[in-house]
């Protein structure tokens, strides 16, 4: 009996640490400033975010989204991939918004979520969504030229950040960016610093009316996140319209393992391409999707044909895939409709977390008063297993990555409703055996043997609940569902092995005559 | 120790007929009420529409609100305070306008013909294009003559065909005019797609010289013609609202706390998942119940389960509430809750069959109801206190959620007490299955 009970509560302990640990992240993100958190690396930020206890956007703020690929204008042929097609698209314009985290998914064939948490500039974020692609070719400026303009512009910025006077040479602009291979790169941090530069209107007038500054797709160099910069032509040289078929395949004239795109124009176009191809031998030309440059391959000869091959040099197959579907949907644009939208702001969010989490701290505190009047130490025993419940459900929301919503907080709630009554069910058992006479060794045994069958039996419908809720539902219904199975399973684990193990600990050791109850 | 109840010996079978009778006018009272309001408050996630929780910065009647509404044309918007005096709940049936394509059409290619013949006409052609325009479906294209006028007050040209793509070919014959030599005219075409954008227009400028008219050569613009930079707009029921609001009561800055919008697609795939998940669910149950127990006992709980879903949705009809998805989830909550408790009293009622053989199974029934019964009301009671705070103080997001929680409890305590075992003890009555002694 001892043995067991030592090994009880070795395990016991390695749980209920193991929880504190996996909360103790949470705990600790929670008390971190803005500040703090922007001055982690993203590596670190990121590994202590997964493992924080995650919130819903209706607890957090944020949109969620569901759109539908409109289809009905396609060919069935068209129809092959337009889902894919416009989730590319949209991905595409939402890497560039800056939000942390978003989510964008398949659901059915022709069905796109994207839930964007935080706060959201909601027009903005439609817009970008609902817009219809535009996909372009734009001719890019030699290095040279592009080289020239930087120059000039980070001259003047050095001449006016710094003024006239100023013996120390700075470069405001060019020391944020690299030269390598023929690239203008940019690190990631910098991107805005360097973006703040060009768009100022000083510096605008400067770049001449019919070229632009773009960015190209981020780039992995050496390690690092870089963004590349071209200096293109602001007019396209032709649309998205004029591309036929793009296909990603292996195989290029110099290596045979390389990665290729092959393209082809439609035979209106196809003069229209020879003529430029053959006008810009040797120079390069962007493929730009809704103003990001997607690839900028060299022209290597003119092509009559109509028929292109993309080489992508050292990249991967699944990127030379991206770059086939963004051509196709350049080409058979699919517009796309929200037909469900529910966007909550911060402050309701905010609102909603501070009142649900005072409900449920208020009502389990008028339950813990009444269980100590009620059932005297051993309520008190109960108390403790429901709070190291709610410390569970916490720490295996975080552990396993659910989502807490706010009918996850009514869950909650409920399933303090259940812990009480697993205990109740337990202790009036014991009650009733100690009524028998019982000593109160044999009462406690038998009390949990006969409350276990009816405990098992009322918890697994419940479970069975939860789980048709979490495979049905979506969003804050599932996360309702699943904090009321977690709560189940875990006042399983408090219930029937915690308690009992404190009873048989005072039962054993203490050798308790009377009990509390 | 403390106890609420000391050995009590409640006759509930005896009073099972006018626990019937009690159950049978809620469910009544909940019938007539639906049938008054014509059916489910439905929210707009089973009908489809866009409901907007604005919080102004001062308070606001409901009343001034309403006619700022119905005046912008939002006549049938319902209005309702939430919670505090600056904060309100709009609903509309009305969908986002989700508009992406803002530029109207342009005309590619445009020429003129002159058919001969006694009388003579002209015939206008023009190929007009939304591909790069947000490739909306061209809806009507229209000509005038010299003078531009209003849009959509021109001349209508017919497709060659019909009105079904972003680009299409029209046509438009009409007798030659009296023109005198010497003189100039101008052709003015332009054309509209379905959004109701109409695009610039294009002009043909016809010479009249001494003798004849001068044909000019087609005119077609550049195909690859630039795409529209102008940023398309944006107009979604709620902006438009909140921005609406605001032009009437400018010193009162408008914030929108929520806003959901469910198309009718998904409207009407969610009536089907709801339903389904709460058959699913009762199916389920009914198996667990007679595996673990009797198949009676299985039949008695559904039945049990009806009558809890049947009052709860009842009293949420008299009370007005809406029926929305975290109702459905409430409801299927309520039905794992009141089957807790069946099963409670159903456990000590298969295990009093073993140890009192000899006891009358109605009597049987009252002993197992009585010996659970301060359990049944602890539980009950703990469960009630803390959704009753949830309730009260958690916000009225989740105020209705907690309400069909608080509702279900009580209807589903009572149901396992009174529905089930009489139910279990009628079948028996009607059809024994244990030895009499």
């Amino acid at each position: 009996m001892k043995k067991t009970l030592r090994w009880k509560f070795i395990f016991f302990l390695i749980v209920f640490l193991a929880a504190l640990w996996q909360l103790s992240y949470t705990f600790r993100y929670s008390r971190m400033t803005k500040e703090e958190l922007a001055n982690l690396e993203p590596q670190q930020r990121k590994s202590l975010e997964d493992k924080t206890i995650h919130l819903g956007l209706d607890l957090k703020g944020g949109m969620h989204l569901i759109l539908e690929v409109d289809k009905t204008k396609l060919t069935d042929e068209e129809k092959k991939g337009a889902t894919d097609r416009a989730l590319e698209i949209i991905r595409n314009r939402i890497d560039q918004f800056g939000v942390s985290e978003p989510t964008i998914e398949k659901q059915g064939t022709d069905r796109i979520l994207i839930q964007l948490p935080g706060v959201v500039d909601r027009k903005r974020a439609k817009e970008l969504i609902g817009k219809t692609a535009l996909l372009e070719f734009r001719l890019v400026e030699d290095a040279e030229a592009e080289q020239n303009l930087l120059t000039k512009i980070d001259e003047y910025l050095g001449k006016t950040e710094y003024g006239d006077s100023s013996i120390l040479e700075s470069n405001p602009l060019l020391s944020n960016i690299e030269f390598i291979r023929g690239d203008f790169l940019v690190l990631s941090e910098f991107k805005k610093t360097v973006d703040d530069y060009l768009k100022r209107d000083d510096v605008k007038k400067m770049i001449p009316r019919d070229r632009t500054f773009l960015w190209e797709k981020a780039k992995e160099i050496e390690g690092r996140k870089m963004f590349p910069l071209f200096l293109i032509h602001s007019e396209p040289v032709l649309t998205g319209a004029a591309i036929l078929t793009a296909d990603a395949g292996i195989g290029t004239p110099n290596n045979p393992m390389g990665v290729k795109v092959d393209l082809t124009m439609t035979r209106k176009a196809r003069a229209k391409w020879s003529a430029i191809t053959g006008a810009n031998v040797g120079k390069r030309i962007a493929i730009v999707l809704d103003e990001i440059i997607q690839s900028a391959p060299v022209v290597r000869e003119r092509i009559p044909s109509g028929r292109s091959e993309i080489t992508l040099g050292d990249a991967s197959m699944d990127e030379a895939k991206d770059l086939s579907v963004v051509l196709k949907a350049g080409a058979l644009p699919a517009p796309v409709r929200v037909i469900e939208e529910r966007s909550v702001g911060p402050s309701l969010g905010t609102d909603s977390i501070r009142k649900g989490v005072r409900s449920i701290l208020l009502g389990g505190a008028i339950i813990i008063i009444f269980m100590l009047i009620y059932y005297g130490l051993s309520g008190f025993v109960a108390n403790f297993a429901l709070c190291l419940n709610l410390l569970f459900i916490l720490a295996v929301l975080s552990a396993f990555r659910f989502t807490l919503t706010l009918p996850g907080l009514a869950g909650i709630v409920l399933t303090i409703g259940a812990a009480i009554d697993a205990n109740v069910l337990i202790f009036e058992r014991i009650r009733e055996e100690l009524r028998t006479g019982k000593t109160v060794g044999s009462a406690i045994d038998t009390g949990y043997k006969k409350a276990f069958v009816t405990i098992l039996d009322a918890n697994l419908t419940t479970f069975i609940t939860a789980a048709i809720l979490y495979f049905f539902g979506t969003g804050p219904i599932k996360g309702f569902a699943v904090t009321l199975g977690i709560g189940i399973l875990a006042n399983f684990f408090t219930a029937i092995f915690v308690t009992r193990m404190i009873f048989d600990f005072a039962v054993t050791f203490l050798r308790i005559k009377r009990i509390s109850i | 120790m403390l106890q609420i109840l000391k050995g009590t010996h409640f006759n509930f079978i005896k009073a099972r007929k006018k626990a019937f009778i009690l159950s049978l006018i809620l469910i009544g009272i909940g019938i007539v009420s639906l049938i008054i309001r014509g059916g489910l408050n439905y929210g707009i996630d089973f009908t489809g529409g866009t409901l907007i929780q604005l919080h102004f910065d001062k308070p606001i009647s409901t009343e001034k609100i309403r006619n700022a509404l119905s005046e912008i044309g939002y006549t049938k918007a319902q209005i309702q305070k939430f919670g505090t005096a600056n904060d309100f709940l709009i609903k509309t049936i009305a969908l986002e306008s989700f508009i992406t394509d803002t530029a109207g059409p342009y005309i590619i290619k445009a020429h003129i013909e002159i058919e001969g013949g006694a009388t003579k006409s002209i015939i206008i052609k023009a190929t007009a294009s939304d591909r790069t325009r947000g490739n909306g479906v061209i809806g009507a294209v229209e000509f005038f003559v010299d003078s531009l006028g209003e849009k959509g007050k021109g001349i209508e040209m017919s497709s060659v065909d019909i009105f079904d793509s972003p680009e299409e070919e029209v046509v438009a014959t009409i007798p030659l005019p009296d023109w005198e030599s010497n003189t100039t005219h101008i052709i003015y075409i332009r054309a509209m797609d379905t959004n109701g954008n109409w695009g610039e227009e294009k002009k043909i400028v016809l010479q009249i010289s001494r003798d004849a008219l001068i044909m000019p050569e087609e005119t077609s613009s550049e195909e690859d013609i630039k795409a529209v930079s102008e940023k398309p707009k944006l107009e979604t029921t709620g902006f438009m609202i909140k921005s609406k609001l605001e032009e009437f009561f400018p010193d009162n800055p408008i914030r929108v706390d929520r806003e959901e919008m469910v198309g009718p697609a998904v409207s009407r795939n969610l009536q089907w998942k709801a339903l389904w998940v709460v058959l699913i669910g009762m199916v389920a149950i009914l198996i667990y119940v007679s595996f673990r127990f009797t198949f009676r006992f299985g039949v008695g709980a559904v039945i049990a389960l009806f009558h809890d879903i049947f009052i709860t949705i009842g009293i949420l009809s008299i009370m007005g509430k809406e029926f929305t998805i975290p109702i459905v989830a409430a409801i299927l909550t309520i039905v794992g809750y009141s089957i807790n408790d069946t099963i409670v009293i159903s456990d000590r009622i298969r295990e009093n069959l073993k140890l009192l053989r000899k006891e009358d199974f109605g009597e049987l029934i009252n002993i197992s109801i009585n010996q659970t019964l301060s359990r049944t009301i602890i539980t009950s009671l703990t469960t009630f206190i803390a959704l009753f705070v949830l309730f009260l103080f958690g916000g009225k997001v989740i105020h209705d959620f907690s309400f069909a929680l608080l509702v279900g409890i009580v209807i589903g305590t009572y149901s396992s007490v009174f529905v089930v075992a009489p139910i279990v003890y009628q079948w028996e009555l009607k059809s024994p299955t244990r030895k009499r002694k």
